[in-house]
């Protein structure tokens, strides 16, 4: 079995958002998405580094879908998760639960 | 890339869109001239570095002059992996296999070049090597990373070995009407012979880092073809 990739923070975070959006993740609806969830909204040039780098590492493969009117006619570049992408994000997800696990951090008191 | 920029753009205005370009491009692209002008500049020097450390230290000239086949082959080798180990460092992070790899061949090979006149250092140097060739011939996630080493370094040092032979022919070509090699003094008259040198040491560099780009771009490719696309049991 291959070893699981070390994610950071933010790509976890764009990995969790390219999952929660299926088959819609592209460059504005991964940003959106990232807002909508966390406050924050990322700016262009570490969201497209960090999904390169993904891409480049084989955690993430993208294509090109539609090009649209209100694009200036250029195709929007779709994202999903490979097998690789997946387990990386298992693994440290699990990392994070064994973290919280005995911690109320997110109980009524902090709700 | 900027069709999504285009399409955020409409409503945030087209100042957004020129500075958030801007900035996609810078963190983009940055990482290979800068790593490009590293490799240059660690290829251009250190074959004085070692040259220096040597005669530094070593006072045997007999014995230099029996180790000298060795160099012939390992300063050149040397010269690539600094080059190719500072390009990959900072094109693609210090956590990537392969320049960690090129890392260990690279402490091994400067180690040789500058302290073979110890006697321990050449024979731990290769043990080391030959333990670091066998477990790359043996582990499969490694032997791509050896590959893309072996063949960037084979022609790195190989265009450099060519560029030294060149510009000692130049010289010589330079030099035909006086029938005697050039010294110092006479070779700052010909700066054309600087930049005959310099041209070349940055074709072969930059034959090796493409060499290195494109194979670790095949190596990335194959590894994405093996961990297949999710279907919808991911985004499910």
């Amino acid at each position: 079995m291959k070893p699981v990739t070390q994610l950071g923070e933010f790509e976890q975070v764009v990995l969790l958002a390219i999952l929660r959006l299926e088959k819609q993740a592209y460059g504005v609806s991964i940003r959106a998405e990232i807002a909508a969830c966390t406050g924050r909204e990322p700016a262009p040039g570490a969201l497209y580094t960090t999904l390169d780098r993904m891409e480049e590492k084989g955690i993430v493969r993208s294509w090109f879908g539609e090009a649209t009117p209100q694009r200036g006619g250029r195709a929007k570049r779709y994202f999903v998760l490979t097998k690789a992408g997946r387990a990386s994000l298992v693994s440290a997800q699990r990392a994070y639960r064994n973290l919280l696990d005995g911690l109320d951090l997110l109980g009524e008191e902090n709700a | 890339m900027v069709g999504d920029l285009v399409e955020i753009g409409e409503r945030k205005g087209s100042l957004w869109f020129w500075f958030s370009l801007a900035g996609v491009a810078l963190s983009l692209f940055w990482r290979r001239p800068v790593a490009f002008v590293a490799a240059l500049f660690a290829g251009t020097w250190l074959p004085y570095g070692f040259m220096a450390i040597r005669a530094a230290t070593v006072h045997d000239w007999h014995l230099e002059l029996a180790w000298m086949p060795v160099f012939v082959i390992l300063i050149p080798v040397g010269r690539a992996l600094c080059a190719v180990l500072l390009y990959a460092a900072i094109r693609y992070g210090v956590q990537d296999r392969a320049t960690q790899m090129a890392f260990a061949w690279t402490v091994l090979v400067s180690a040789m070049c500058c302290f073979w006149w110890l006697p321990a250092v050449p024979g731990m140097c290769i043990a080391a090597a030959l333990f670091l060739a066998f477990a790359s011939i043996l582990k499969s996630n490694l032997r791509k990373d050896a590959l893309v080493i072996l063949v960037s370094v084979t022609v790195g040092s190989a265009g450099w070995s060519m560029e030294s032979i060149s510009v000692r022919l130049y010289a010589r070509f330079l030099a035909r009407h006086l029938n005697i090699p050039l010294r110092y003094l006479e070779l700052r008259e010909h700066p054309s012979l600087t930049w005959v040198a310099f041209g070349l040491t940055v074709i072969s560099l930059l034959a090796m880092t493409s060499v290195w780009s494109l194979m670790r771009g095949w190596m990335t490719r194959s590894q994405q073809l093996e961990s297949e696309v999710e279907g919808s049991e991911v985004e499910g």
